[in-house]
């Protein structure tokens, strides 16, 4: 509840400059020093194409949170967007400005935006990830109980499902 | 469909056995005998193992 109460007043102050905001739009943040769990990688936004609604395996369909690691390894998937939030509380709130450093340090790893191989594999594995947890959750709410129902092929996350970038934010050590 | 369509779509669906994929012959044989559905759930990779994997808890 405590984040809905807070995402809704942030919309409501900062509605036209999310509506105005383009998709893709990303930032650089240093790790917290006092979370031990919140480690170099990245959190992506991705918003599932079509007419996806069912929100029996995704409770934010159809958008999907995940923070990944450098080396490829999912730390929190889409199911856990309650954890994802926090860490995203924990070093974004009421930070106003960009980490000049970390976005120069940025620039020069990326050769000012041209080389993006890490990231597009970071992409890759969390894309890939998805579908896979997708189909987990399916298999595991089928033997929960006589309640789950299976969303359509259509509506799932599949390793060939389009998913649109919303925004991403990556976590990098100084 | 008619009794005697039904049983001649039954009738090939059971014949693609022999050059279908299985899961594409099984749920052609599936929808002969009406039951339809787009609800599935995907294995990767599609094998006993990870059938067992996934459901055997």
């Amino acid at each position: 509840v405590g984040f809905r109460i807070e995402l809704s007043k942030y919309i409501e102050a900062n509605r036209k400059l999310l509506e105005d905001a383009p998709l893709g739009l990303y930032s650089v943040v240093p790790p917290h020093p006092e979370h031990q769990v919140i480690t170099p990688g990245v959190i992506f936004c991705f918003k599932q194409k079509g007419d996806a609604t069912s929100t029996t395996v995704n409770p934010l369909q159809p958008y999907y949170l995940v923070y990944v690691l450098l080396d490829g390894t999912v730390r929190f998937t889409f199911v856990q967007p309650k954890q994802i939030l926090e860490i995203y509380r924990l070093l974004c709130s009421g930070k106003t400005a960009a980490h000049e450093q970390l976005c120069q340090l940025s620039d020069s790893e990326t050769k000012n935006g041209t080389d993006m191989s890490l990231y597009n594999k970071l992409l890759a594995a969390t894309v890939d990830s998805i579908a896979r947890t997708f189909q987990k959750r399916i298999a595991a709410g089928l033997q929960s109980g006589r309640d789950f129902v299976i969303p359509n092929q259509s509506e799932q996350a599949r390793e060939t499902t389009d998913f649109e970038l919303i925004t991403w934010l990556v976590i990098k050590a100084k | 469909m008619n009794d005697s369509e039904t049983k001649k779509a039954i009738d090939a669906s059971l014949k693609n056995f022999a050059d279908k994929p299985l899961a594409d012959a099984a749920t052609a044989l599936l929808e002969s005998l009406g039951y339809r559905s787009q609800k599935r759930v995907t294995l990767k990779p599609n094998t006993p193992e990870t059938f067992v994997a996934t459901f055997a808890k």
